[in-house]
């Protein structure tokens, strides 16, 4: 080894290099570096070790190696960039033409250092070379290539061609330029250095090499990894003494380093819109954290950008010199950095690999026929990678199945809920002490809203754009949740994919699908879960992830279902009857489902009243029919799907039954007795025969659909391997089973991507909604009627009570003009108000007034609506003899516009009779109604304001409450169920009806957000570290 | 397959054998639930549209009469080409009958009665004095109806006469229709899209397009929204007859008659695209085909005039034949003793509850009141006045196919009340009939038939 002094450097044409050697308690393995090092061959080579607080006995090591000048030693751990710092202030390495950075568990081949400075100078036409690294290989199996240079997306994450693992043949022989190196054995040259700094003390270790020659190269350097120059590298040391000091999560220091870069060395016009679009990113990915549960790296990412704003005055500190010394523009140094989406597809990665074992069966099939190899081959890459394949099959047909969905327009049609017109919409609703919907009342929204809101906030606050991901999105969770529960009974991930498939592409997603039903969609994501848990619950073993761990996820899974769709009470319901008649363990698993319900009950509980008011008319539905082909076929209604290839799937889910083998045959019967009891609760129920509350035909239908596809998932799962058995009844089952699937999932995939959904633009919506929607000004309600369990027409929604009249028997609904709203979603049209709507109703239809305009006009009805051919015939008489009702010339639909309706809240101008009818609750006043002289107000949350020329008395269509005011002036009850203000004076400026902030509610959200967080904590998913 | 393995596959396809039959088997035995019957009705509402028309001079009177055993709470509007303004708010007292002045100046008026509380009558009683002479018109008002269609019949327009259709919306929406008018051996004339704003009333005028015809009929078919139609004759000496407005043509129609000269005429329309030919029989005399009414056929889509003469209390009954396809729309013009006449479109069949409302316009008079049972079955009729002190009830035998005209005494006891007519037996047809005014209480005569009370109501006379 020699000694480098000043005067020796000045007279040779030699390079002088100074080895740095940074050393931390590196014991081990020092001797070893230390051996190469002084193994290393190049003429003018000078070293400085730095002992970085090491406390065992690498301080004697070194002593005993370089002897006391060539060691310096700090009491405290300054890290690499501070031990270097020091290591600047010695003059010899501010005289030396290179520093060479060496970790402690870096040993280099005796020419590194050599080759290092040959590329530095040597190579033709390559000057003013900056940086130069070598071929990092492993410590232990110098085969294994650790880096070769490595490069950075656009927003600083570090980018290395290299596969895990990668065996060195020769492949990255050669010098490459490159974004960064290994700072693990790094020559730098004086002017670089000077120029630039060395690295930022505040950085990882495994990050600060790239934002060094990253900044190296903005300054006008090359930066060039020379494969000639080998060094051994364990590169466990910073990560392993890292991890004693912290808890932190390698994605934390990258996160943090990466933002740290991108501010510190990209110009301006690159950060305007980088920075944006990382702030996108990064909330996705917060989204999607928090979504999965994976809240430890939510937490991490989140502290990453805490850090950057902490640390801002340094970076920015640092962005001045790093940018003063800028000589070359940030498009420059594109082509060293990779696109960004080359790190979110690591799909492709995958998909790669599989063409690669693709070859070499394609090698090993040489010599066999060629149709036999290409189904070998397929059944190859099916069978071995079933989820890969069943996902890009999905993305397909999903993507062509929802084109539909991208273009700006807004979505219409089928019973597709209307989103509020911002994020806003939401909340309001969750926190407001009225519903602001029809009828108003005070049963609370259901939490869904909550996470709705978010999912609009978080696009941007565009509620349209979160209705089309939600559309989009749920079925596609659906499938996934589908395969998740079937993979865990089943085992089989093939199976599962296949049934995962068929639950997806049956007719009881698809119409849901068509019709825009998100609610039942959620349900039908989250039923298969529910099954899974009920089989585990009752099962023979223990939860794995043990019985709280398993009552809170049940109860969240429970409460996300019923906050969305509460027929998912139902379905659960019939899922734990069956494992309680059929299943395993019924002690444990009664506790386990007693444990999650109460779980989920608390997840819901300022919910609860909505569910059980009405007599639990939310959880039920009057949607359904009674014709058994379709209920055979799962499909409620018409639509894409909904045809005789709709029955492949309870087809299937009984060829899978016959198949199933002895091990999972009391699940296949729990299976079949769920399927065959839910369909016959789905004809129940829309036959009339079951109470309101149990009476859900859709759900019982989407339940029907997830037995049926986890039978054919362990009809599947059982015939692997048959094969090895004698042809018989079992193998032709099976080819009938595959032939139905094979069929049915291709047509229906086809028919799902050439469908035309009940969903779509302003189209959709029946041309003559027109003389409803543009015929009047103002707010207003709509009576929707029809005598069949049949949808409403758009934007009407589903029935949601009944009229019981003999043959005039009616289902209805009531919206405002824009349709059913999804603030309402999970809330049954219940409480006085309704109940005063449905008696004045049911007046109508029995036939003894004529003033049903009258009777209507409180609630605001300004139109009754109805589908062409959906009322009997006596329905239309009853409604042709109110004098005051006047129907409309529509095609395609049935309107009668309500010629005395009262404004949604209006100041109505009253005589001593008309203000008597006001306070009547009695229909045969309440009929005598004419037309009032009314000024609107205008709905302005928490209320509604009203103009300064509104004269008379102050009257809202909303149930009463004590605590709305006009004022100071209190509410009165008006037409037995509405409010009024009959003391409010008149014309004393704009009329402002409040209702008072509501303690309890706001209480009440608060327990609730409190109660998810800890569910949510507790059924986590750890953190990989 | 091992033998469990084939069992199971049996087991599996019972269980789904099962499930499949068990599914027929709910759906044929059990069926969908009935729904429940509608709760009592605790509401009773109505309404009544009254296109009596008016002119200059006139005079217009509603009768409300309340049969039921509940106060009726009315609300009356009078409607114009203006449009509407309100009469009043008044109650109908159980048993009652009330008089309501309503504006009759303009031709195209209209009055809109709605009932809260219980059933009531209504109907009209128009006046026309003028110096040449006076003309009383009465018929009962129509109940709200949204028939697509109306139909009149008993247009004439001889030199200086006046007919007009009076065509009334008291609803909140705009009525659109297109209006055909009839003639005989005149090809029919369409007005159309003819818009009607809500709470207006308008008239067309028959003469304006067919002078001189001895009957005119109309059709208004109703596109948008929902009206009431009547029609209005006026004759050179100031007479006056009115007949509501038919909401479909029928196949036999009855027509009490009573009192007035005894001549007649009947006008007969054929809307529909076939010809008709009818049977027409004289009651009193029980004589088809009496002189005058052939059985020639009718051309479709014409109206005819077929003069009759009948005398005391009779009745028209017009029978439509079997094989001719086509119904017809028909009135009854009758010549009172002085220089008015009346009208009435009668009834195609009979019932076993009235209200005949009042036709007497003023003293001095002579009330009338037929009876004419067009059935096969006799009938025993018992009349009760709406009266508060009206006179004790009368029951009259009424042979089947006959007509008897009640004694005047009973009617003269409260000419302004509407009378109960209750028949136990065969259905029957009533009818006032009755002249009034000018010297000897002859210058007025009106015919308007009564009106069927609805079921319910059940009538409670106490």
């Amino acid at each position: 080894m020699t000694s480098i002094t000043a005067s020796q450097q000045q007279s040779s044409p030699v390079p002088s290099v100074l080895v740095a050697l940074v050393v931390r308690d590196a014991e081990p393995w020092l001797r070893d570096s230390l051996a190469a090092l002084a193994a290393l061959t190049y003429p003018r080579l000078g070293v400085i070790a730095i002992d970085n607080a090491s406390t065992d006995g690498s301080h004697d090591i070194l002593l005993q190696a370089l002897g006391e000048r060539r060691v310096m030693r700090f009491p405290e751990d300054r890290g690499l960039a501070g031990s270097l710092k020091a290591v600047l202030e010695i003059s010899a390495a501010r005289e030396a033409d290179y520093l060479l950075i060496l970790h402690d568990d870096a040993a280099m081949d005796p020419d590194g250092v050599t080759r290092l400075v040959e590329a530095a100078i040597s190579i033709p036409g390559v000057d003013n070379v900056g940086v130069v690294g070598a071929k990092v290989v492993d410590w232990d199996d110098p085969r294994q290539l650790r880096d070769v240079g490595s490069s950075a997306d656009r927003f600083g994450h570090r980018y290395t061609p290299l596969q895990p693992g990668e065996i060195d043949q020769g492949q990255f022989d050669r010098v490459l330029e490159v974004l960064g190196v290994d700072p693990c054995a790094l020559l730098v040259s004086r002017e670089a250095w000077q120029r630039v700094g060395l690295f930022d003390e505040r950085l990882d270790v495994s990050h600060e090499g790239l934002d060094l020659c990253w900044r190296v190269r903005m300054a006008g350097f090359r930066v060039l990894m020379t494969p000639s120059a080998r060094v051994r590298h364990r590169q466990t040391s910073a990560g392993e003494r890292r991890r004693d000091r912290d808890r932190r999560s390698d994605r934390y220091y990258e996160d943090r380093a990466a933002l740290a870069s991108m501010l510190k060395n990209y110009g301006l016009l690159s950060l305007l819109w980088l920075l944006p679009l990382t702030l996108l990113l990064g909330l996705t990915r917060l989204a999607v954290l928090a979504l999965s549960r994976r809240f430890d790296e939510a937490y991490d990412l989140v502290s990453a950008w805490g850090w950057n704003v902490i640390h801002l005055p340094g970076t920015v500190r640092r962005r001045f010199r790093a940018q003063r010394a800028r000589t070359i523009p940030d498009r420059k140094l594109h082509r060293f950095m990779e696109s960004a989406g080359l790190r979110l597809p690591r799909w492709f990665e995958k998909a790669e690999r599989i063409f690669e074992e693709q070859r070499s069966i394609e090698e090993a099939d040489e010599g066999q026929p060629a149709t036999r190899r290409l189904r070998d081959r397929t059944a190859s890459l099916v069978g071995d990678h079933p989820v890969l394949v069943g996902s890009f099959v999905a993305i397909v047909v999903g993507g062509l199945s929802i084109r539909g969905l991208m273009n700006g327009a807004a979505l219409h049609g089928g019973v597709l809920p209307t989103f509020p017109g911002s994020s806003s919409g939401f909340f309001h609703e969750l926190a407001a002490p009225y519903r602001s919907t029809a009828l108003g009342g005070s049963l609370p929204a259901s939490p869904a809203l909550a996470g709705a809101g978010v999912l609009s906030w978080a696009l941007f606050g565009s509620t349209s754009l979160a209705q089309k991901v939600l559309l989009a999105g749920v079925p596609a969770l659906a499938g996934i949740l589908f395969y998740r529960a079937a993979v865990r009974l089943t085992g089989r991930a093939g199976a599962a994919v296949l049934g995962s498939g068929c639950y997806v592409l049956s007719a009881a997603l698809l119409w849901p699908f068509s019709q825009g039903r998100l609610g039942l969609l959620v349900a039908a994501a989250l039923i298969p879960p529910l099954a899974e848990r009920t089989e585990i619950a009752f099962g023979s073993d223990e939860p794995a992830d043990g019985r709280w761990r398993f009552m809170a996820g049940l109860g969240v899974t429970l409460a996300v279902g019923v906050a969305a769709e509460p027929g998912v009470l139902l379905a659960f319901l019939v899922l734990v009857v069956v494992q309680l008649i059929a299943g395993g363990s019924r002690r444990r698993g009664t506790a386990l489902v007693m444990g999650g319900t109460l779980a989920a009950a608390a997840l819901v509980f300022p919910f609860v009243p909505s569910l059980i008011a009405g007599g639990g008319r939310g959880v039920g539905s009057l949607v359904g029919t009674v014709d058994l082909s379709r209920i055979g076929r799962l499909a409620l209604g018409p639509g894409p799907g909904t045809w005789l290839i709709g029955a492949f799937l309870p087809i299937s889910a009984a060829l899978g039954f016959s198949l199933v083998r002895s091990g999972d045959r009391a699940r296949a019967v729990r299976m079949a007795v769920v399927g065959a009891a839910s369909l016959l609760l789905a004809w129940l129920s829309a036959a009339g025969w079951l109470p309101t509350a149990l009476a859900n035909a859709p759900v019982y239908i989407v339940l029907a659909a997830a037995a049926e596809g986890l039978l054919v998932s362990l009809g599947l799962a059982s015939v692997l391997g048959m094969a090895r058995e004698s042809f018989g009844a079992r193998q032709i089952g099976t080819a009938a089973l595959a032939v139905v699937l094979t069929g049915g999932l291709a047509l229906q995939a086809l028919s799902a991507m050439a469908a035309g959904w009940a969903w779509g633009g302003a189209a959709k919506i029946p041309a003559a909604w027109a003389v409803v929607d543009s015929g009047a000004q103002g707010d207003f309600n709509v009576l929707w009627v029809g005598a069949g369990s049949d949808p409403f027409p758009a934007p009407g929604g589903d029935p949601r009570a009944v009229a019981v009249a003999g043959d005039a028997t009616l289902r209805y609904a009531i919206t405002g003009r824009s349709g059913a709203p999804v603030v309402d979603i999970g809330r049954p049209l219940a409480g006085p108000g309704a109940d005063a709507l449905q008696a004045s109703i049911q007046q109508i239809l029995a036939g003894g007034t004529s003033h049903g305009g009258a009777l209507l006009a409180p609630f605001a009805v300004r139109f009754v609506v109805a589908a062409p051919d959906s009322l009997p015939a006596s329905t239309i008489a009853r409604l042709g003899e109110q004098v005051d009702m006047d129907p409309a010339t529509a095609n395609g639909l049935v309107i009668y516009r309500n010629a005395v309706a009262l404004p949604p809240a209006s100041a109505l101008e009253l005589d001593d009779a008309g203000t008597r009818l006001l306070a009547s609750s009695d229909l045969a006043s309440i009929e005598r109604l004419g037309p009032v002289d009314a000024t609107p107000f205008t709905a302005v949350p928490p209320g509604w304001d009203g103009p300064q020329t509104a004269k008379g008395v102050p009257f809202v269509a909303t149930e009463f409450s004590d605590g709305w005011t006009v004022g100071s002036v209190p509410p009165v009850r008006a037409f037995g169920w509405a409010t009024a203000f009959p003391g409010a004076p008149d014309t004393l400026g704009t009329v402002e009806v409040r209702h008072n902030a509501d303690l309890v509610r706001t209480l009440e959200l608060w327990l609730l957000g409190a109660l998810w967080l800890v569910a949510l904590w507790i059924t986590r998913k750890p953190v990989v570290r | 397959m091992s033998p469990n393995g084939r069992g199971h596959g049996a087991v599996a396809f019972a269980f789904v054998a099962f499930v499949a039959a068990g599914g027929l088997a709910i759906d044929h035995g059990l069926g969908i639930r009935a729904p429940a019957a509608a709760p009592a009705s605790t509401t009773d509402s109505g309404a009544w549209l009254c296109p009596h028309g008016g002119g200059q001079g006139w005079e217009g009177r509603l009768y409300l009469a309340n049969p039921g055993s509940a106060p009726s709470t009315v609300r009356v509007s009078a409607l114009s080409a203006k449009g509407s303004s309100a009469v009043g708010t008044m109650t109908v007292d159980p048993g009652t009958t009330t008089e309501v002045t309503v504006p009759a100046t303009a031709r195209e008026a209209s009055t809109y009665v709605e009932y809260f509380g219980g059933w009531i009558a209504a109907g009209w009683l128009t006046v026309s004095s003028a110096s040449q002479g006076t003309g009383v018109a009465a018929e009962p008002c129509a109940p709200s109806t949204d028939s697509r269609t109306w139909y009149t019949a008993n247009g004439s327009t001889p030199k200086g006469a006046g007919a007009d259709v009076i065509i009334m919306n008291p609803y909140g929406a705009n009525a659109i229709f297109d209006v055909v008018l009839f003639a005989a051996d005149r090809a029919p004339v369409r007005q159309s899209d003819v818009q009607l704003k809500p709470h207006r009333s308008m008239l067309v005028s028959i003469q304006d397009v067919f002078p001189l015809e001895a009957a005119v009929g109309s059709e208004i078919d109703v596109h948008a929204g929902r009206v009431g139609v009547a029609s209005v004759d006026t004759s050179a000496q100031n007479g006056v007859g009115a007949v509501l407005g038919s909401t479909s043509p029928v196949s036999s129609l009855t027509v009490p008659l009573l009192g007035g000269s005894g001549q007649r005429s009947v006008s007969v329309t054929a809307p529909g695209t076939d010809g008709i030919r009818f049977d027409g029989t004289d009651l009193a005399a029980n004589v088809t085909h009496p002189p005058g009414l052939s059985d020639a056929p009718q051309d479709p889509q014409t109206a005819q005039s077929y003069p009759v003469t009948t005398a005391g209390a009779s009745g028209l009954r017009l029978v439509g034949q079997q094989g001719t396809g086509g119904s017809f729309v028909a009135a009854v013009s009758s010549l009172g003793e002085g220089t008015d006449f009346a009208s009435t479109g009668g009834a195609p069949v009979g019932s076993p509850a009235w209200i005949v409302l009042p036709t007497v316009a003023g003293e001095p008079s002579k009330p009338g009141l037929v009876i004419t049972d067009p059935g096969t079955e006799g009938a025993t009729v018992t009349l009760h006045v709406l009266a508060a002190d009206g006179p004790n009830d009368v029951t009259i035998d009424v042979a089947a196919g006959s007509s008897v005209d009640v004694p005047a005494a009973f009617l003269s006891a409260d000419e302004t009340a509407g009378i109960l007519v209750t028949s136990t037996g065969g259905a029957v047809i009533p009818a006032g009939a009755s002249e009034s005014l000018g010297m000897h209480g002859i210058a007025g005569y009106a015919i308007a038939v009564g009106i069927p009370l609805p079921n319910p109501p059940l009538p409670n006379p106490g």
